[in-house]
């Protein structure tokens, strides 16, 4: 019988329908800037602590139950690589491939930042729109932020956020995300 | 021009960060474009240079020139300001640097002209070998490798030292390294008239300029042990921890003084010939700048007399590192800042409870202090003030978190002392008491337990029943089986409040450990006997609950029942039986329900919805017959009798019913009625239902068992494409609980078409969300009416399911009892809630095949390590000893 009830509770069994995922939820932070020609995406993404002790496992390459330097980096390393490829970015309508760098900061707050560029083709002055959608985010969902990169001179190409510019909640998490922006070349 | 705003902040945190001579790394890559306004600007330190170039050690009250340094895994970044009303800058027309990177070169003196020029000598910690570059506003700039001989080196006797002893090696530059490249840039500041500043022309005022330069690592001969690893991409030089010599001058052609530089023991010569008296600077990681600077913030608040919360806040952020520099301010004389402080080491503190490889990986500053020798070592600087006079109010908290090994101390101390501080004993039971429950010791456990063992053996803290009232409460926090001879003391003690307190510690001792249990029920039995003070014995009633299944608790708590009239006693021997399996179960709630009593009811009818009997469904019924509405603990206890009296009851109170919550209950008290009646109107209601929840939970009702000729009406919903998704997918699983013609239709009709019954405006090329999912559901609600075929089917569409909607395959999996190879897949995953849910799949499908796997995971050091983190593992571990249990059976 209380078997029957608990089930009856797990109203959760079929709402990956309604957006609200079970899974652990991922924080993120977004920057994107222009310098020497490339477009920079800077990404932090924080789990939570059950998430984090789960991952200590694949860390752990030949699993002693301590997490070397070597084994860390490598980890992590991997995964900006997978995330790059769950990363599709468009601009003007093109599709730019995003390339990962090894190098991920970890903070105190079990959060990870990876880096990634994309080569930008000569832009003459004007406004270009481009997105960046986070197919990670799909599978791994949770509130996220758009923070600004630092300004620049006037004369500096830039990037302006178009949508979302703001937080969300846990609560009320899209989907997946998909930031629009313009890329701005002064004359 | 931004800086500006920070001077005060920097003004008034001098002595922590300019002085400390720190250089921090850039959080992104400085744009060089000579404006001052990246991130890294904003946090790295000022450096005035001031000091006069024909003295030693004395400065210009208003520097001419103020430097500021960061670094990145490519480049160190050198940045100024000058203030100057007459900017002069001369170039000779030649250019330097190689082919591919030229700039213009500077001119670097006249005898007789109003020459302005900007000089940085750099080194990393050779005297003899330095690089000395010139830069100018008209972004002109030269490079030279300087050599200094000793002049005992031969050399020095050569043309080659020249007449200065100094080798000026002009011919070579800092190159750049592959996509590394030197950069520099300037920014001429606003005159009055908001035109830019001028140079070279002397009729205007000017105000001067601001600079950027970039120099690569390799190219500057940073030290090797900062060399990133060859296949890292792209490289990325670690220079934390590292020190470089470095001397910012400033040559202005108007100045009385034409030299300042910014070292205070430089003695006038060539600045080449005084290396040893260069300032020295540290790089620091983003974090620890960023530390450093929040820190500041929350001294330089407390200066003002200001709130620090905010500042506070970013400095815990930073973690231990900003503990440790909070620490250094902490002055038993100033108790506000002292507070705040503190309130960062609180903050910064709790990830001592995180496991230490995580801490290893994310915190290695963290991991060093909590779990390493000389790391403890390192916690008596963020004690010091456990000896002051007076505690601030956040120092226990404080010292529980971030300095375990000093307080144990104190502790031991206190225990082995004839007259213990008890004030402050009190004051750090509760933050202690409460990080030893919520299971966040990591470390320390053990010396925890020991030393609470000895407080409570002291006479003093004994004497006193304030203090010893929270000493039981702290050995019941920590677990400390020792102290059961304490509290068995205590429980005996004279006064009412000592035996209240050695109550509650006695249960939550015998509840949490295997050993007290079986010690302390002979005296559990004995106390409850002959204990007459209400508050004692409902304290007793709550601590039964530690002998669920033992029937000799349950038949004193029996005769407690009947000894006392108290209401609270009685309701708390009631809950105490909702929560265990005594024999005497019903025999209490029929004595409850047969004399009802104000306040006691209730838990009751909770305790008859748990343990239900037909002893007492006639009480039940007619309890509920004579009330007039529907009270939530009657509407669970009358579902529990399955009687089918209750089912007009029920289903007339629905009718009447407004509040949702209350029908949602009703509903689900009705689905546990089995009768064909009951069932009958349950598919009307789901027919009629205009409220999404009701119609999920009736979609639920009908999914769990067979209502009669539902199958119609789920079919409808669930091709419905104007319903709400949630519905219609509670709709399609519940139809594969039906094998009639009318549920295999409509499955087969949604499975061949899902685009047209699924599309949604959601899906893009990229994710077709919604009519994967459903592919996935209907497929699944096939295979619960048997068509094993679809499994090969139902596999792929695990394989490009999210982790989300994994879950929900598995869970439907466990709901309808079936087995099928994702149940597997599921117990490898490295995602918590899909491991969860795989492992009670593997339970409810009945199947051997997983034991062994299932042996596996709860024998993992992965599932240890989650157990110790102190996280709620219950749903899964639960699951797990069930499906291993000798007896465990589908």
């Amino acid at each position: 019988m209380i078997r029957f009830l608990i089930s009856l509770f797990i109203l959760s069994a079929l709402n990956g329908w309604a957006h609200e995922s079970p899974i652990d939820h991922v924080e993120r932070e977004f920057r994107l800037w222009v310098d020497d020609g490339k477009l920079h995406v800077s990404s932090r993404l924080q789990f939570t602590e059950r998430a984090t002790l789960m991952r200590l496992q694949p860390m752990d390459a030949d699993g002693d139950g301590k997490i070397t330097a070597q084994e860390r980096d490598a980890f992590f390393a991997a995964e900006a690589h997978t995330i790059a490829k769950q990363f599709q970015l468009t601009l003007d309508g093109r599709k730019i491939p995003l390339k990962a760098s090894d190098r991920v900061v970890r903070d105190a707050r079990l959060g990870q930042t990876y880096e990634f560029t994309a080569p930008l083709p000569k832009l003459a002055p004007g406004r270009y729109s481009g997105a960046l959608v986070d197919g990670h985010s799909r599978e791994y969902p949770g509130a996220f932020r758009w923070r600004e990169a630092g300004g620049g001179r006037p004369t500096a190409i830039r990037v302006e956020p178009l949508n979302l510019p703001r937080a969300t909640s846990n609560l009320e998490h899209p989907p997946w995300i998909e930031l629009q922006f313009e890329i701005v070349v002064p004359e | 021009m931004k800086l500006p705003a920070f001077s005060i902040l920097f003004a008034l945190t001098l002595p922590l960060f300019a002085e400390a001579n720190l250089i921090v790394e850039a959080p992104i890559p400085v744009v060089v474009d000579g404006v001052l306004d990246d991130a890294v600007w904003q946090t790295a330190p000022p450096v005035e240079v001031h000091y006069l170039g024909s003295e030693t050690g004395k400065a210009n009250a208003k520097p001419p020139m103020i430097a500021r340094y960061a670094w990145d895994g490519n480049y160190l970044y050198l940045a100024y300001e000058i203030f100057d009303a007459n900017l002069v800058a001369l170039g000779p027309g030649t250019q330097q640097g190689p082919p591919e990177n030229p700039r213009p070169a500077a001119v670097i003196f006249e005898t007789d002209g109003k020459l302005d020029l900007v000089e940085f000598f750099l080194s990393f910690g050779d005297k003899h070998f330095m690089w000395e570059i010139h830069h100018n506003a008209l972004n002109q700039f030269n490079d030279l490798l300087c050599i200094v001989p000793d002049p005992e080196w031969p050399v020095s006797q050569t043309t080659l030292a020249g007449k200065f002893g100094i080798m000026f090696n002009d011919q070579e530059w800092i190159a750049d390294d592959g996509e590394a490249t030197v950069a520099m840039a300037v920014q001429l500041k606003p005159k009055a008239d908001g035109q830019p500043s001028t140079v070279n022309d002397p009729r205007d005022t000017d105000t001067g300029y601001t600079a950027e330069i970039r120099l690569p690592w390799r190219s500057i001969g940073a030290p090797k042990s900062a060399e990133p690893e060859k296949e890292a991409a792209p490289p990325h030089w670690d220079l934390a921890g590292k020190t470089v010599s470095l001397l910012a001058v400033t040559q202005n052609g108007d100045g009385e003084e034409r030299y300042h530089h910014t070292s205070p023991t430089r003695t006038p010569n060539w600045f080449h010939k005084g290396q040893p008296n260069w300032p020295v600077y540290t790089f620091v990681s983003h974090a620890e700048g960023a530390a450093a600077l929040a820190v500041g913030q929350v001294v330089a608040n407390a200066a003002a007399n200001q709130s620090s919360t905010v500042a506070v806040d970013a400095a815990a952020k930073q973690g231990v590192g900003a503990a440790l520099i909070a620490a250094t301010y902490l002055d038993e004389n100033q108790p506000l800042l002292a507070r705040d402080l503190y309130e960062i080491l609180i903050l910064a503190g709790e990830t001592r409870r995180l496991n230490p490889e995580v801490l290893r990986v994310y915190q290695p500053e963290a991991y060093g202090l909590f779990n390493t020798p000389e790391g403890r070592a390192r916690q008596s600087q963020l004690a010091k003030g456990l000896i002051w006079k007076e505690w601030p109010d956040s120092l226990p908290e404080a010292m529980v978190r971030v300095a375990p090994v000093p307080l144990i101390e104190w502790l031991k101390t206190q225990a082995a002392e004839p007259k213990p501080d008890l004030a402050k004993l009190r004051q750090m039971a509760r933050p202690l008491g409460w990080w030893l429950r919520s299971r966040n010791e990591r470390q320390h456990g053990d010396d925890f337990r020991a030393v609470i063992v000895a407080l409570g053996k002291n006479e003093a803290i004994i004497a006193d029943p304030t203090t010893a009232a929270a000493v039981l409460k702290l050995s019941a926090d920590a677990g400390a089986e020792q102290s059961l001879e304490f509290v068995s003391a205590q429980l005996r003690a004279a006064e009412p409040e000592r035996r209240l307190a050695a109550a509650e510690a006695f249960g939550r001792l015998a509840k949490n450990s295997a050993s007290v249990h079986q010690k302390s029920r002979k005296v559990f039995l004995e106390i409850v006997a002959t204990e007459s003070d209400p508050r004692v014995q409902n304290q007793l009633a709550v601590a039964a609950e530690a002998w669920p299944e033992d029937t000799a608790v349950g038949a004193a708590m029996s005769a407690l029942f009947n000894r006392s009239t108290d209401a609270e006693v009685r309701r708390s021997i009631l809950f105490a039986v909702t929560n265990t399996q005594w024999p005497q179960a019903s025999e209490l709630i029929a004595q409850a329900l047969n004399a009802p009593q104000p306040g006691v009811l209730g838990a009751a009818l909770e305790a008859a919805a748990v343990h239900p009997s037909p002893t007492l469904t006639p009480a039940i019924l007619k309890l509920a017959a004579e009330l007039g509405e529907a009270p939530p603990p009657v509407i669970d206890a009358l579902g529990s009798t399955q009687d089918p009296a209750a089912g007009p009851l029920l289903l007339a109170w629905l009718q009447k019913e407004k509040n949702p919550a209350v029908r949602l209950k009703l509903l689900v008290a009705l689905g546990r009625l089995p009768d064909e009646a009951v069932g009958k109107a349950l598919v009307e209601l789901l027919a009629s239902a205009a409220e999404p929840m009701q119609a999920e939970i009736l979609c639920r009702l009908a999914s769990h068992r067979k209502l009669p000729d539902a199958s119609r009406v789920l079919a409808g919903l669930a091709e419905d494409v104007t319903a709400p998704l949630p519905i219609r997918a509670q709709a399609v699983w519940a139809l594969g609980n039906y094998r009639d013609a009318t549920a295999r239709e409509s499955l087969t009709r949604l499975s061949r078409n899902p685009e047209q019954f699924f599309a949604s405006p959601e899906a893009t090329s990229l994710i077709p969300e919604a009519v994967e999912q459903a592919r996935c559901f209907v497929d699944l609600a096939r295979l619960r009416q048997g068509e094993t075929k679809l499994i090969p089917q139902i596999s792929e569409g695990y394989e490009r399911a999210t982790p989300a909607i994994r879950v929900a395959m598995l869970q439907s999996l466990a709901e309808a009892k079936l087995d099928h190879p994702m149940i597997q897949e599921g117990l490898r995953s490295g995602d918590y809630a899909i491991l969860q849910a795989a492992v009670q799949a593997a339970l409810a499908s009945g199947s051997p095949a997983y034991r062994a796997e299932l042996q596996t995971l709860r024998d993992s050091p992965q599932l240890r390590t989650l157990a110790e983190s102190g996280l709620d593992l219950s749903p899964l571990t639960r699951a797990l000893d069930q499906a291993l249990s000798p007896t465990s059976k589908p």
